[in-house]
């Protein structure tokens, strides 16, 4: 049933990782590439397809790693390039690939760029980086780390003149109106793909040109740099991936697909807080909403889907009314919030109710687009939100009860932060190893339903009708590919409901529970009755025997 | 078993649909075709305004119109108010425009409007009349906010009001209500109200038990029963009501035949509980009660200042003079006959 003529990235399933949080195998309480390749095994038998790994460069690590100081290497608490290079291919030979992090906007204010730059207004690379004498030009940006920031120009007392950064003041942004700007950044490119890297999740795209009297997001000059380091992608590579981060609207983020010739796939962001808004309402308007404001895009793009990420559940692509109720009903404790957005992961949002974790699996995995899952996420782990920062989502991932988790020898005092210990999501409770033992765990069922998504490319590759039934807290729809067609039913409920679905045009088709396979009554001229317990959800194929 | 249920299977249809809410909204109509419409957008935009979060349905029990009332219920919407509002719905705005079984009047109405209220387990419940031409969305949480927010169980409506509209319920009624209840309640008979979901539940199984299908005087029956039944009450001041003219003429002998009637059938029945007390209590008060500056013949017609205002007489006797059709308020002042054409049980 799967069509292998789609593009990979259309049809895969990413997971995303942080090399320091996944397996640690020098006890230096970091975890690296080595302890990483270790784990393949694991990703192989969950069923991903492709790893996303967050930035692995050298940083100062003042953001994460999102703040590089040496495109060209890998940060030495993670291993060598040697050592990446091992994991790289060990990958390739199970069949996954991997991205890695593109971060283009900006570099840390250690990279040896931004020091040759304010060394002197003379240097070479001065117009790397924007600068000003003053800092009122391109007033109408706004600023969007409003818990840190007060301004998007930062004083540099070593050259005298303000620089731009969109994001942390120690992330100056570079100047992409500076060929060599965009020369240098395909050379990045090139070095990771030449080593055979899959292809880039490249961060905060909106942001690369600025231009007086705009928001300086979505410039038409950035799509300009965009489609060039896409035209020397493919003019020296092929089977490689580029993914953009681009927190817009999705009327917006089209535009980054171009005509097929920018990038092949872009998170869809504002569908992530209305699926849990959808939830906790138990009314289908939201998601359906924004749905009906998704465009279609070009036939070799694809949409990138996530419920949680290493960042906050961000709350910027939604109106004030439904950031005060998401506030209001996932983060009622004040230090949950960070930015504007919540700071937690999949299972605490839920409050552990494993009903709603796969319903709200079933959703990501049944809605169009390429699902990404956040490690950790597939076992149900929980969050520390005072380790401050977004760092509570960011603990080694729970492989067992044992010392530390099983993710490092090291002391636990010397972890890069402490393991989840509460004991309901303690790594006691919550682990790779306890889960593996049992069938109906939420391991075991993230895997099931994995493979069930890539047994049809409907779910990937098809097109999506709502059905709209009288009862709201039903979410159903249709996804069709070819002359396939997959029903999703889903209850938003925490009750019980019925529903009555028009299936008429499919009259004579039996509905198949993809699930257990079971039959289901056929359908007819009346509408189509179904019972739902609380949270759950169908996916019928609708087969003509 | 729908025959002998207040709640029609096509209701019941729709209302499984809706499945739980917090407020409900009836709205009945007969014959409204030229107000339902203005009415369902002020109370939709009521939901949206006051309580965006809550789950809410606006019901609409239809007497039979022939005036295409159920269509103009439907097709309001409030999509052109969007812009001008500075919140969108989050949830999804249900409604239900059905006719009801039984004889067409309020009674009836209001029975549905109470079944579906108890059926979804609403926890609060208001009835606004279809002929107002000068309903708000304020007026919905004036009627709903005391009962979802302060744990009341009934919300009467003050209006704005001309010393010479709703002579009955002033003159008569309410002075009766407060000697005789011991209760202020300046509107016992209003043709809005707000209820919780329990007292519309307690009313809905007394009516039920008294196995009567139709029973006048269901609004001044709610207000005394609540008194008397220990019910939380208070007043919410809507503002000026003004409501469509009528069809038909009031029968005045009968209307006054049926308010009276109705409150000596009332005190009959509750003659346990106001023959052994003294005295009278007020009754809070929630909205802000502004005052009409100025009283214009031609503009606003209902004002409760005291001072010297210039009167259209022939108007105000108006009820009490059939060469005289054309006008807009009743003697009761309460929702009577408006526009609806059967008669109903407040005047």
């Amino acid at each position: 049933m799967t069509s292998n003529s789609s593009p990979w990235y259309k049809r895969a399933v990413f997971y995303e990782l942080h090399v320091k949080a996944y397996n640690d195998s020098n006890a230096d309480g970091i975890g690296d590439f080595r302890g990483l390749l270790t784990k393949l095994d694991y990703l192989h038998d969950l069923g991903i397809d492709c790893i996303w790994l967050l930035p692995m460069y050298p940083s100062p690590l003042r953001d994460d790693g999102y703040d590089i100081s040496d495109y060209y290497n890998v940060h030495s608490s993670y291993g060598t390039l040697d050592d990446f290079h091992g994991f790289l291919d060990a990958a390739h030979v199970r069949g996954i690939r991997v991205i890695t992090e593109l971060v283009i906007n900006h570099t840390s204010d250690q990279h040896p760029w931004f020091q040759e730059a304010r060394s002197s207004k003379d240097n070479p690379r001065r117009d790397w980086y924007v600068w000003s004498d003053a800092d009122d030009r391109y007033r109408d940006a706004r600023i969007i780390f409003l818990d840190t920031e007060r301004s998007n120009w930062a004083w540099d007392p070593i050259s005298k003149a303000y620089y731009w950064h969109r994001f942390f003041s120690h992330q100056p942004d570079l100047n992409f109106d500076n060929p060599a700007v965009r020369e240098e950044m395909w050379n990045v490119m090139k070095f990771w793909l030449d080593m055979g890297v899959d292809g880039f999740r490249v961060d905060a795209v909106p942001y690369l040109i600025e231009r007086e009297g705009t928001s300086c997001e979505n410039l038409p000059e950035t799509h300009e740099v965009l489609k060039f380091l896409r035209r020397r992608l493919d003019e020296h590579f092929e089977d490689k991936v580029l993914l953009a981060e681009a927190n817009q609207w999705p009327t917006d983020v089209r535009a980054y697909f171009g005509d097929g010739d920018e990038f092949h796939m872009a998170f869809h962001f504002p569908l992530m807080p209305r699926v849990f808004m959808a939830v906790e309402l138990e009314d289908r308007k939201p998601l359906v909403e924004i749905m009906e404001q998704t465009p279609p895009i070009p036939e070799t793009c694809q949409w990138a889907t996530f419920l949680r990420n290493h960042d906050e559940l961000t709350l910027e692509m939604v109106s004030q009314d439904e950031r005060d109720y998401m506030y209001d009903m996932y983060a009622k404790d004040p230090t949950a919030r960070i930015n504007l957005g919540i700071r937690r992961r999949l299972s605490p949002l839920m409050e552990n109710d494993r009903r709603r974790i796969e319903l709200l699996n079933g959703l990501l995995l049944s809605l169009p687009g390429c699902p990404i899952i956040y490690y950790g996420d597939e076992i149900g782990m929980g969050d520390n939100i005072f380790l401050g920062d977004r760092n509570g989502v960011r603990t080694p991932m729970q492989w067992s009860g044992g010392w530390n988790t099983g993710f490092s020898t090291a002391d636990p005092e010397q972890l890069f932060l402490p393991v989840i210990s509460n004991p309901l999501y303690g790594y006691q409770a919550i682990n790779v190893e306890s889960q593996r033992r049992s069938a109906h765990s939420l391991l075991s069922w993230v895997k099931k339903i994995l493979r069930l998504w890539k047994s049809t490319a409907v779910f990937s590759s098809g097109t999506i009708e709502f059905v709209n039934p009288a009862n709201h807290r039903i979410l159903a729809y249709l996804r069709q590919k070819d002359e396939e067609t997959v029903l999703v039913v889903n209850n938003l409920s925490r009750t019980a409901q019925a529903v009555e679905l028009d299936l008429r045009r499919f009259k004579g088709a039996i509905p198949i529970e993809m699930f257990g396979g079971n039959p289901f009554p056929r359908v007819g001229d009346l509408p189509y009755l179904l019972t739902l317990g609380p949270y759950h959800f169908f996916w019928f194929l609708l087969r003509r025997f | 078993m729908a025959e002998e249920s207040v709640l029609s299977d096509e209701l019941l249809h729709q209302l499984i649909a809706v499945g739980e809410v917090d407020i409900l909204v009836g709205v009945p109509t007969y014959n409204n075709g030229k107000t339902a419409g203005q009415v369902v957008r002020a109370v939709q935009v009521g939901f949206l305004k006051y309580f965006p979060r809550e789950r809410a349905v606006l019901i609409n029990p239809d007497g039979g119109s022939t005036d295409g009332t159920p269509d103009a219920v439907r097709n309001a919407t409030i999509r052109d108010y969007r812009t001008l509002m500075t919140s969108q719905p989050l949830r999804t705005l249900h409604r239900i425009s059905i006719p009801y079984y039984g004889i067409p009047g309020r009674e009836n109405a209001l029975r549905t409007i109470f079944a579906a209220a108890d059926l979804l387990r609403a926890k609060a419940c208001a009835v606004v009349s279809a002929d107002l031409q000068s309903v708000t969305p304020e007026w919905i949480e004036g009627l709903i906010r005391p009962i979802y927010k302060e744990q009341f169980d009934l919300v009467t409506p003050l209006y704005h009001r001309h010393k010479f509209d709703g002579l009955l319920i002033n003159n008569v009624v309410a002075p009766m209500v407060r000697s005789v209840y011991g209760s202020h309640v300046k509107e016992p008979l209003g043709g809005e109200f707000g209820l919780s979901g329990r007292l519309a539940r307690s009313f809905l199984e007394a009516n039920l038990k008294e196995g009567q299908n139709v029973r006048s005087g269901v609004d001044l029956r709610l207000t005394t029963s609540a008194i008397r039944d220990g019910y939380r009450l208070c007043q919410a001041f809507l503002g000026p009501r003004i409501h469509a003219p009528a069809y038909s003429e009031p029968d005045l002998t009968a209307l006054l035949h049926q308010v009276v009637g109705t409150l000596f059938e009332c005190l009959e029945a509750d003659q346990s509980y106001w023959l052994s007390r003294t005295g009278s209590n007020a009754v809070p008060v929630f909205g802000f009660e502004y005052e009409l500056s100025r009283f214009e013949s031609t503009g606003s017609e209902c004002s409760r200042s005291s001072g010297p205002v210039s009167v259209n007489s022939p108007r105000s006797w108006s009820p009490f003079s059939p060469q005289i059709p054309s006008r807009r308020y009743s003697a009761s002042g309460a929702s009577t006959t408006s526009s609806s054409g059967f008669p109903m049980n407040s005047g």
